[in-house]
């Protein structure tokens, strides 16, 4: 973690991205954009694994220094903190299908550090965040739209 | 496979992780209450998450949506 202080760390997320059987295209295309955020400082990657689940629920984890070709992806390698325990894998396979694989991925989100810094400094706290599915934007936009056709 | 060593110890995830909501779950028929975060400070301490436990906030939602 390097000279920043926790108080310079930006908020930190996780994302697990499910491909089930098959849908599992993997071009290459997720890590070149992955690594893109992570070279123009708008993330920092902290933790990366791949998890495998069998059709019998068992669950397979692996790192990145577990994968054969790892392409550009491997000079993350060296960068990783290895957020993640033992004890989240089964946390985090209970969301995923039988048969699936899953990367999951732990950030920073960089960008948001300066401003998440600076509110902490005015006493800010966090009370809630998220994030909106952008089809339950578009659904809520419909529905207005609807709303006002009917004159009500 | 086995994770490496650096992978033992307690974890950050703090319980069983549920699929994302399916869309039409999300766009419920009203706004329903925030449920207050854990303070970020506590949220790098040792031990679980406290966001499980977070409080409901009553009542604090506008209906609505702002138009911009």
């Amino acid at each position: 973690m390097s000279d920043r202080s926790i108080d310079e760390l930006g908020p930190v997320d996780y994302l697990i991205v499910e491909f089930p059987v098959g849908a599992q295209n993997f071009t290459g295309e997720g890590a070149e954009e992955l690594l893109r955020l992570h070279d123009a400082g708008i993330i920092r990657v902290m933790d990366i694994l791949i998890l495998q689940k069998g059709e019998d629920g068992t669950v397979m984890a692996q790192e990145l220094g577990d994968l054969n070709e790892l392409g550009e992806l491997a000079r993350l390698e060296t960068e990783l903190v290895q957020t993640l325990a033992e004890e989240d894998v089964d946390n985090l396979a209970a969301a995923m299908d039988p048969g699936s694989i899953a990367g999951v991925l732990v950030y920073e989100n960089l960008w948001a550090a300066p401003f998440a810094s600076a509110m902490r400094r005015a006493g800010g706290q966090l009370i809630a965040n998220g994030r909106i599915p952008i089809q339950a934007i578009i659904a809520a936009m419909e529905a207005d739209e609807a709303h006002e056709a009917v004159g009500v | 496979m086995p994770l490496g060593p650096g992978r033992a110890g307690r974890g950050v995830i703090g319980g069983p992780v549920a699929k994302a909501a399916v869309v039409g779950a999300a766009v419920g028929p009203g706004p329903s209450p925030v449920a207050k975060a854990a303070v970020v400070g506590a949220a790098v301490g040792p031990g679980p998450s406290p966001v499980a436990k977070a409080a409901v906030v009553g009542a604090v939602v506008t209906p609505g949506r702002r138009r911009f």
